[in-house]
């Protein structure tokens, strides 16, 4: 789907979404959410082919790959919160937004302290 | 990706636009509330799919 495609889709979304928004504002907000996700869909071939490349190169500086999927994941929990926190910041509800951002972090954090521990384990060796 | 899912859900949600206001108009103030509830459960039905499908190609995607 070309970025031609994904531009027009989401004009004409946002076209139908206004003509509901002031009769029926729920069934707006989940036009919203729905042609989000179409553009989302729309582009992951792209990531895809980004990703693999991204691991070719990663492949050749010889790092352990294990890292490489950490990243990926951190990179992946990003793409999911902003997606609903987005929509959530759509609909005014600017705390559930907060709400969602907070657990993406957490979640990151999660993911982010074994590597921490990995690190701090190689810095104690040098100094010894 | 459907793109004339986006059509069918807008068309789904003028019909209960325009339902509501007649059953108002004509006094069935109940049913009215029955039509756009409806309306909204069946919308809500085919997003969540949608949105359930995304994520799942996301979790494949970046290895959760």
């Amino acid at each position: 789907m070309e970025i031609t495609q994904m531009a027009a889709l989401a004009l004409i979304g946002v076209c139908l979404i206004v003509t509901i928004k002031n009769h029926r504002p729920e069934i707006a907000l989940l036009l919203s959410v729905l042609c989000g996700v179409i553009i989302l869909a729309g582009c992951i071939p792209q990531i895809k082919s980004v990703i693999d490349g991204i691991k070719n190169i990663y492949n050749m500086s010889g790092i352990e790959p294990e890292y490489m999927g950490l990243l990926l994941k951190v990179i992946g929990i990003v793409y999911i919160t902003e997606f609903s926190s987005g929509i959530c910041k759509d609909a005014n509800e600017e705390s559930i937004a907060l709400k969602v951002q907070l657990a993406g972090k957490v979640t990151i954090l999660g993911i982010a302290i074994p590597l921490m521990v990995d690190i701090l384990n190689i810095i104690s060796g040098i100094l010894k | 990706m459907n793109v004339d899912l986006i059509f069918k859900i807008a068309a789904v949600g003028m019909i209960v636009a325009v339902l509501n206001i007649l059953l108002t108009k004509s006094g069935r103030e109940e049913q009215a509330l029955m039509t756009t509830i409806a309306g909204l459960i069946i919308v809500l039905l085919i997003v969540i799919q949608e949105v359930a499908e995304l994520f799942n190609t996301i979790k494949d995607l970046f290895g959760f």
